[in-house]
C-alpha cells in the first residue's frame, strides 16, 4: 500500500471510471483497508508485546476520548434544556466509546434528526480539527437493556421505513441459552407491535 | 511498522529496536492503562426518538488533532524547558508538542491514510 502522490492520483482516476460492480467492490475493499490501517495505529502504540509500544500515546488517546464523551454529554444536556428555552430537557441515556444516545424530547423523528444534526455541529466546533461528531441515526422506539445491549427500529431517513436493529441482544454471549434468545426475540417483537 | 520506517527516513530518523518481551509471559501486568468509557445506560423502553451522535474515526482523529506521536512526546522532566504555548498536556499528564512546532510522524501517516480514503470513496 504505497501512498505516494502517484497512488493518490491513481485512486482518484480509478473512482471516476468505477462503474461496474466488480471495480466498485475493489475500491470499497481498498477504502476499508485504509480505515482499518488508520484504526490500527492506535493499537500499535498500545501493544506492549509489539515492536514499538508507547503507552504515553495510547493512554493519552483513550483519556482524550473519555474526556470528549463526558464533554459531549454535559454540553448537550446543558444546551438542550428548558432553562435554555427548549421544550424538553435532553437526556443522554447511553454512550459507548465514541457515541452518545440522546433523548432530545420531541416525539417526531424528523424533528429529532434536525436537532441531532445541529447538536453534533455545535459540539464539533468545540474540538480541534479533524475531530468530528456526526449525527448518525434515530431509534424509535428503543429498548435499552444495559450496556452494549439494546434493540430498536432504526431510522436513517425520516421518509424511509425503519429497520430493526439489535445489538448484543439476539446474538449476545455465545453461551446464551436458546430459550432465552427465543423469549427475548418474542418480547422485542411484542414491544414493536404495540 | 513499514510506514513508520518510510516516513522516518524522510526526516532522518532511525527507529529503536526494542527487545520483545514475549516468551510465555503473555500480557505484561502492572502497566495497563484505562480504556474507553462506557456511560451508564439508563435502561428502559423509550417510545420517543433517541438520536445517536458518533465521533468519526475517533482514535485516529484524536491522534491527529493533538499531534500524538513518538516524535512529539516531551519527557516529563523536560516539560519545564518548553514554552507552554508550544505544548499541550493530555488528561493523563503526558505532554506533546503542538503541530505548528513539529508535526508528528503518526499524525502524518494518519492524515495520508484518511485523505486517500476520502478521495477513494
Amino acid at each position: 500500500m504505497l501512498l505516494g502522490l502517484q497512488a493518490r492520483k491513481r485512486a482518484k482516476a480509478d473512482l471516476k471510471k468505477a462503474t461496474d460492480p466488480m471495480q466498485r467492490a475493489v475500491l470499497d475493499g481498498r477504502q476499508l483497508a485504509l480505515k482499518i490501517s488508520a484504526n490500527s495505529v492506535y493499537g500499535f502504540t498500545g501493544a506492549t508485546v509489539g515492536q514499538l509500544p508507547c503507552l504515553e500515546i495510547s493512554a493519552s488517546v483513550t483519556s482524550y476520548g473519555r474526556q470528549m464523551i463526558d464533554h459531549t454529554k454535559s454540553m448537550v444536556e446543558r444546551h438542550y434544556s428548558k432553562a435554555n428555552g427548549f421544550s424538553h430537557d435532553a437526556q443522554v441515556v447511553y454512550g459507548d466509546t465514541d457515541s452518545v444516545f440522546v433523548k432530545f424530547g420531541p416525539k417526531d423523528v424528523k424533528e429529532s434528526m434536525k436537532i441531532g444534526e445541529e447538536a453534533s455541529a455545535m459540539v464539533t466546533k468545540t474540538f480541534l480539527s479533524p475531530i468530528k461528531l456526526e449525527f448518525e441515526k434515530v431509534y424509535c422506539p428503543l429498548l435499552l437493556i444495559t450496556k452494549k445491549r439494546y434493540a430498536g427500529l432504526k431510522y436513517l431517513d425520516p421518509n424511509v421505513p425503519p429497520k430493526m436493529d439489535a445489538t448484543g441482544v439476539e446474538t449476545g454471549p455465545r453461551l446464551a441459552s436458546a430459550v432465552r434468545v427465543f423469549v427475548l426475540r418474542c418480547l422485542i417483537r411484542l414491544c414493536w407491535s404495540q | 511498522m513499514s510506514q513508520l520506517m518510510r516516513k522516518g527516513k524522510h526526516q532522518d530518523l532511525v527507529l529503536p529496536v526494542k527487545e520483545r518481551s514475549g516468551g510465555g509471559g503473555g500480557q505484561l501486568g502492572g502497566n495497563e492503562y484505562e480504556g474507553a468509557t462506557v456511560l451508564d445506560a439508563i435502561s428502559g423502553f423509550y417510545e420517543e426518538p433517541i438520536a445517536t451522535l458518533d465521533f468519526a474515526s475517533l482514535y485516529p482523529s484524536i491522534m491527529q488533532a493533538h499531534n500524538l506521536c513518538y516524535t512529539t512526546l516531551v519527557p516529563r522532566d523536560q516539560v519545564k524547558n518548553f514554552n507552554p504555548d508550544h505544548v499541550a498536556t493530555s488528561p493523563t499528564g503526558d505532554t506533546f508538542v503542538k503541530p505548528e512546532v513539529r508535526k508528528g510522524v503518526l499524525p502524518e501517516i494518519l492524515t495520508e491514510l484518511l485523505t486517500v480514503r476520502k478521495r477513494n470513496f
